[in-house]
């Protein structure tokens, strides 16, 4: 172990540790950074992050780079380093075109915070500001803005050491460089819109969520992606209840920095506007959630023949709820439902429903090839029901946030909430159990799916943290790797 | 605790009351040879001075551009939340010398039942097209009429001069030697596909 001491405190750390790790891991001292990104790595390109070392004033070091030394002294805010920073960040605002009255990164930019923060708010520039190409289509998903570059390369090092693909490079020397498409055109890689996220800048700007909304009107919530069982931790960004974008949340445990595209424009599936369903209906009358439920255990009666289909969309405190319910009505026979997309070897998992782990703990199984004769079938959440179960059945319950072609032939429908609008625990495909809370309401007549089994059963677990703490207590004993994510 | 206030004695002068009265009158009939100063509103109106605080309304520059690019910064300052903005993509075809503007707005609506003319908007706006104008006669026969949507915010603010026109010229072929030309070139690779 190597001991050194930074801004005067004692730290102790493993040898290769650098300089702003150390500061940021044990200290908590945030040394501005532009080009280090955790989970991309070490260029040392911006020079923003220059700190003193043992009192060099006249060569500051890159702390990103720069290993701790034993007995090493640093200083991250003397009065050279205090200067060394507003002289870098007079020289990226130097051609920066300063227009953050159309940018979409004002509100979340870096370069805005530390120009907020270690910027002189004053340009001694008096000379015509460089021009590069502007609004560049990268793709179909992703817009490059010359000007705004600070030319950090983290795009670039994204794609080579994450991706391992090069569609983007820097063309050009000094003033003139920017960064260029590759000679295949367009960038095709289905995680390409993670650039947009680590650009520092407005230079890398979503074209899906492009002026879509400013960030400080918007509301956020730590939740999981509900795309596939991987279970990448994101923030829903919400505007006036609607969803207007997901960005990955770090977690490394899971995901890292990233997500896939698909997962990214998934929000748009959750957002249901009028199509969904409010209230129930019985044999397609509206009715009071209470007689639905009131016919529903009629129909159910001693549980004979009768089966449970669960989505694997719906939290493990739902799925808790929905067994115990289906355990003192009778019915023993608890179906998850399935439903697939192409996975990958990075983040996409085939299983498209992030929960299915967490369905097989609490004892459902998939619906077997050859399924028996059933009475009546019990669907709960947006799963897709086998044909060959619908054979036969004097009556189907379906529960579920928007109608489908099989509602007509629902004899009760009951309200559900979409997995943006739930709390609760799903587990993804390694284990883990993962916090989902809500990033929108649902508005009036949808109640919270587990209280629709917690009704039906007459308890009065006040909420869902009742339900969460025996999910967690019956889980953790059936599988040890259950951690909650990093908030 | 109460007060108890002794009531005041009339003298035998003031139990008269007809001088009373005719002080009274008297003031009366000198008030009548005065000049008027009632406004006979609305056949005469008052001068309304530059710094009135009237409707807000949006503006154009001598160029005929809608000077708003939707930074939303209204929306934000606005005490009584009166500014809705929707922003959107600079409409298609603007010129080479403003191609460095890519936003505006999509709608503009200002709820003049909301707005209590304090000119946050005109003071924070960073691009000097939102102004408080010397409109005051504000009347309609609903409550949607008096939500002011673009078109009339443009009718009310009309066209104001800009003297520095900051995003004009900056167009982006000045420096364009030397870099490859990306939108050819992704429109090109679209279609050979």
């Amino acid at each position: 172990m190597i001991t050194l001491t930074i801004d005067g405190r004692q730290v102790e750390v493993a040898p290769g540790t650098t300089i702003l790790e150390a500061a940021r891991d044990q200290l908590g001292i945030e040394i501005p950074h532009y080009c280090y990104h955790r989970d991309i790595g070490i260029d040392g390109n911006c020079r923003i992050c220059l700190v003193e070392v043992n009192g060099n004033s006249a060569k500051l070091a890159i702390s990103c780079k720069q290993p701790c030394g034993d007995k090493m002294d640093v200083q991250t805010a003397s009065p050279a380093v205090v200067a060394a920073r507003k002289g870098v960040m007079e020289f990226l605002l130097i051609n920066h075109p300063l227009d953050c009255t159309i940018c979409d990164q004002a509100g979340e930019c870096p370069l805005q915070e530390y120009s907020y923060e270690y910027g002189s708010g004053d340009s001694r520039f008096v000379e015509r500001k460089r021009n590069k190409p502007k609004h560049v289509e990268f793709s179909d998903k992703v817009m490059f803005d010359g000007e705004r570059c600070i030319l950090c390369t983290r795009c670039t090092r994204f794609f080579e050491t994450v991706r391992e693909c090069r569609p983007i490079g820097v063309e050009n020397m000094g003033g003139k460089s920017t960064i260029t498409l590759g000679p295949n055109g367009p960038i095709a890689d289905p995680y390409q819109m993670n650039i947009v996220d680590i650009c520092p800048v407005g230079a890398l700007t979503s074209r899906d969520f492009r002026f879509k909304q400013r960030v400080w009107f918007m509301d956020f919530a730590d939740t999981v992606c509900a795309g596939c069982a991987r279970g990448c931790n994101i923030t829903a960004g919400a505007y006036q209840g609607k969803l207007l974008r997901f960005v990955p949340r770090r977690n490394p445990e899971v995901n890292k920095s990233w997500m896939c595209d698909d997962g990214r424009l998934s929000y748009k599936d959750h957002n249901l506007g009028d199509a969904r369903l409010r209230g129930a209906k019985i044999a397609g009358e509206p009715a009071s959630i209470d007689d639905a439920l009131a016919k529903l255990a009629e129909l159910v009666g001693d549980g004979q023949g009768v089966a449970v289909l669960a989505s694997t969309k719906d939290t493990c405190e739902e799925l808790l709820a929905l067994k115990t319910w289906a355990a003192s009505a009778g019915v023993t026979t608890l179906w998850h439902g399935a439903a697939t997309w192409s996975g990958d070897d990075f983040l996409r998992c085939e299983d498209a429903t992030p929960n299915t782990a967490g369905a097989k703990a609490l004892g459902y199984e998939p619906v077997p090839a050859q399924a028996p004769a059933l009475r009546g079938l019990v669907v709960a959440g947006d799963v897709d029901v086998p044909p060959a179960l619908l054979a036969g059945l004097d009556f189907l319950v379906l529960q579920r946030a928007t109608e489908t072609e099989l509602s007509a032939g629902a004899v009760v429908l009951l309200p559900g909430r979409t997995p943006l609008e739930k709390k609760g625990t799903w587990v993804n495909v390694d284990g883990l159990a993962q916090d989902v809370r809500p990033a929108v309401e649902p508005g009036p007549g949808v109640p919270e799916d587990w209280t629709l089994w917690r009704d039906l059963l007459g308890e009065s677990w006040p909420s869902v943290k009742s339900l969460t703490l025996r999910v967690r207590a019956e889980l953790g004993g059936a599988d040890g790797r259950l951690v909650a994510s990093e908030s | 605790m109460a007060k108890v206030v002794d009531r005041h004695k009339l003298t035998w002068y003031e139990e008269l009351y007809l001088p009373a009265i005719a002080s009274g009158l008297k003031r009366t009939f000198r008030q009548m040879f005065q000049p008027d100063i009632t406004l006979q509103y609305p056949e005469e109106r008052p001068q309304i001075y530059d710094d009135y605080r009237g409707a807000p309304g949006l503006v154009r520059d001598q160029d005929g551009r809608e000077k708003c690019v939707s930074c939303q910064l209204c929306e934000y300052i606005c005490p009584p939340k009166a500014i809705v903005i929707v922003p959107g993509e600079a409409p298609e075809g603007a010129t080479y010398d403003y191609s460095h503007i890519e936003k505006a707005p999509r709608e503009f609506f200002i709820d003049m039942l909301r707005c209590i003319y304090c000119g946050y908007c005109e003071e924070i706006c960073p691009e000097q097209a939102i102004f408080m104008t010397g409109e005051y006669e504000l009347n309609a026969g609903s409550r949607q009429e008096l939500v002011h949507d673009k078109k009339r915010l443009y009718e009310i603010g009309g066209l104001r001069p800009d003297p520095i026109q900051k995003w004009k010229g900056k167009d982006d072929r000045l420096d364009a030697g030397g870099f490859t030309d990306l939108r050819k070139r992704g429109a090109g690779a679209e279609e050979g596909e």
